[in-house]
């Protein structure tokens, strides 16, 4: 993994709010929740893979 | 590993988390959770050379080998559980982060208790030996 993945979540972060802060200003509520939701899906789908790198990681250092 | 690379990592992770948590609190978990596996990996990187130093001195020196990889092992359970019982607390479930130690505490007695037997054993032949 690289540092990047920091700033491509926070990135994710940020224009997730934008787009949620203008659907609901539209009065798309239900949009705007389903946006925040697919942003939080993609993210996890990141999370998982480094979680696991330091798992197996560590796993393989210390002989568990 | 570099040091002023993880100390930049961490404010630049903070700052992001402050920016974040205004308008989406699960996205700077998020962020803080990537910054610490990323800097554990950085770290990882340091400990093998050191934990295989450690284990030729042990070698050289001449003591049973099998106590200090033990000893490696339990160092290893503390880390992880350390990681994720600190990344329960930081998202406020300070009761999971308990279980999280309690279960790191349940690992490392069964991974010690073979110790624990022998020198029982040990004792136990000292006093019958009287």
């Amino acid at each position: 993994m690289d540092v990047d993945f920091i700033f491509r979540v926070a990135a994710i972060g940020i224009i997730v709010a934008v787009l949620n802060q203008l659907l609901v200003r539209s009065g798309r509520e239900d949009q705007a929740m389903l946006t925040s939701l697919a942003g939080l899906v993609v993210v996890l789908l990141m999370l998982i893979d480094v979680i696991g790198e330091l798992f197996t990681n560590i796993k393989s250092v210390f002989g568990l | 590993m570099e040091l002023t690379n993880v100390l930049g990592i961490c404010i630049i992770a903070a700052l992001l988390c402050i920016v974040l948590s205004e308008h989406k609190p699960e996205y700077s978990a998020a962020v803080v959770l990537l910054a610490g596996a990323y800097i554990f990996l950085l770290l990882i990187k340091n400990i093998i050379p050191a934990a295989t130093g450690l284990l030729s001195v042990i070698d050289a020196a001449g003591v049973e080998n099998d106590y200090m990889k033990t000893a490696l092992k339990a160092l290893g359970i503390c880390y992880i559980t350390q990681f994720a019982a600190d990344v329960c607390r930081d998202f406020g479930q300070t009761a999971l982060a308990s279980k999280a130690e309690l279960a790191g505490k349940c690992a490392i007695f069964l991974l010690s208790l073979p110790l624990v037997t022998n020198i029982v054993e040990i004792a136990v032949n000292m006093i019958g030996g009287i």
